[in-house]
C-alpha cells in the first residue's frame, strides 16, 4: 500500500487548532458533563462546540486562553441543548446550569490537573475495584446485566460505583494538595 | 457543608437514577450551595476519566468473568486445534531430545587409523637402475686409455 507523507507548514491554523483541541478536550468534556444529563448529551455539546471553535479559531488572539475560550463556547451550546431537552424529565433549571458552567469555565486549568492526578489514583485502586469501574464505564456496558452477572442488585452496584468515585475524588484532593506543597 | 446524603444525591443525578422528588431537593442544593456545584463538576471529571480509560483499549478492558455465548461446536473446534498444536510441539521436543548424539572425531584416533591403512598398502617395486659410472672412470677403464 502506498503511503503519502504530509508536510504541515509552520503556523498552520488547522494543525494548531487540532493540537489545542486534542489536548484540552478531556477537561472540556468533564466541564460539559457536569452541566448536562448524560453522556449522549455531552457528545452532542462537544461536537457542536468543536465546530464553532474551529470556525472562530482565527479570532482567538491568545492561544493560552484556549481552554477558557472553548468553555465559553461550550456554555452557550450547553444552554442551547438544555432548551432543546427542556420538556424531558430531570433537566436542571437554566439558572443552575449557568452557575455550574460559569464556575466551571474558571476552573479549566484545575480540571486538567485533576485528570492527570486521576490516572495515578485509578492505577492505585485495588484490582477488583478498578476492574469493576472500568467494566461499568466501558462503551455499551449495561449496569443491569453487570449486576446480574455479579449476583447483586442494580442499586447496590450503583452504590458501589459511587463509593469508588468518591474514593477517587479523595485521592485527587490528596494528590493535588501534596503537589501544591512540593 | 455537605453531608453524605447530598453527595449520594449528586451521584444518583450523574448516574441518571435519581427520583423526581429527590431531583427537586438536588436543584435546591445546587442553586444554593457552591460546594455542591463544585462537587458535581469534580464527580463528573472522575466519570469522564473512567469512560476515557474504559474506552481506551483492551489493556484497560473488563477482566470480570463473563459467561461464554459461543456455540459448543465452535468451542470443540478450538479445542481440537489446540490439541493438534500441543501434539506437534511434543513430537518436535521428543525428536530433539532423543536424536543420536553427534560427537567430534578424535584426531589421534584418526591419525592412527590412517597410518595403519598406509602400512597395509603393498610395498612399492624397487627401482632397478643401471649402475652409474662416471665418464672419467669409463674412459680410464677403456682399452684405449693411455693410463
Amino acid at each position: 500500500m502506498e503511503t503519502s507523507h504530509i508536510t504541515i507548514p509552520p503556523n498552520d491554523p488547522t494543525a494548531d487548532y487540532l493540537r489545542q483541541w486534542t489536548h484540552y478536550a478531556p477537561a472540556l468534556r468533564a466541564f460539559v458533563r457536569a452541566c448536562v444529563r448524560n453522556e449522549s448529551e455531552a457528545d452532542e455539546v462537544m461536537q457542536e462546540t468543536s465546530v464553532v471553535a474551529w470556525r472562530k479559531f482565527s479570532t482567538l488572539a491568545d492561544h493560552a486562553r484556549f481552554p477558557q475560550w472553548t468553555a465559553a463556547i461550550a456554555r452557550y451550546e450547553i444552554l442551547a441543548a438544555r432548551r432543546r431537552h427542556a420538556r424531558e424529565r430531570l433537566v436542571l433549571d437554566e439558572d443552575i446550569v449557568a452557575k455550574v458552567a460559569d464556575e466551571g469555565a474558571e476552573e479549566m486549568p484545575v480540571r486538567g490537573a485533576q485528570l492527570a492526578a486521576l490516572e495515578d489514583c485509578i492505577a492505585k485502586l485495588p484490582r477488583e475495584r478498578r476492574d469493576l469501574a472500568l467494566t461499568a464505564y466501558a462503551p455499551g456496558a449495561s449496569i443491569k446485566s453487570l449486576a446480574a452477572q455479579m449476583g447483586r442488585t442494580e442499586g447496590s452496584l450503583y452504590q458501589l460505583l459511587a463509593r469508588i468515585r468518591q474514593e477517587l475524588l479523595r485521592c485527587i484532593e490528596r494528590t493535588l494538595a501534596r503537589e501544591a506543597q512540593a | 457543608m455537605m453531608n453524605q446524603e447530598d453527595i449520594d444525591r449528586l451521584q444518583r443525578h450523574l448516574d441518571g437514577t435519581i427520583g423526581d422528588d429527590e431531583f427537586q431537593r438536588l436543584q435546591t442544593l445546587l442553586r444554593e450551595n457552591a460546594e455542591a456545584r463544585r462537587m458535581l463538576r469534580d464527580l463528573s471529571t472522575v466519570a469522564v476519566k473512567l469512560h476515557e480509560l474504559a474506552a481506551a483499549g483492551p489493556g484497560n478492558a473488563a477482566v470480570l468473568p463473563m459467561p461464554s455465548s459461543r456455540p459448543v461446536w465452535r468451542q470443540s473446534r478450538t479445542l481440537a486445534a489446540a490439541a493438534a498444536c500441543a501434539a506437534l510441539v511434543l513430537t518436535a521436543t521428543e525428536f530433539f531430545l532423543h536424536r543420536p548424539a553427534r560427537t567430534q572425531p578424535d584426531p589421534a584416533q584418526t591419525f592412527a587409523s590412517v597410518r595403519n591403512a598406509i602400512a597395509r598398502l603393498p610395498a612399492p617395486p624397487v627401482a632397478s637402475f643401471p649402475e652409474w659410472i662416471s665418464p672419467t672412470d669409463s674412459m680410464l677403464r677403456s682399452k684405449d686409455s693411455p693410463l
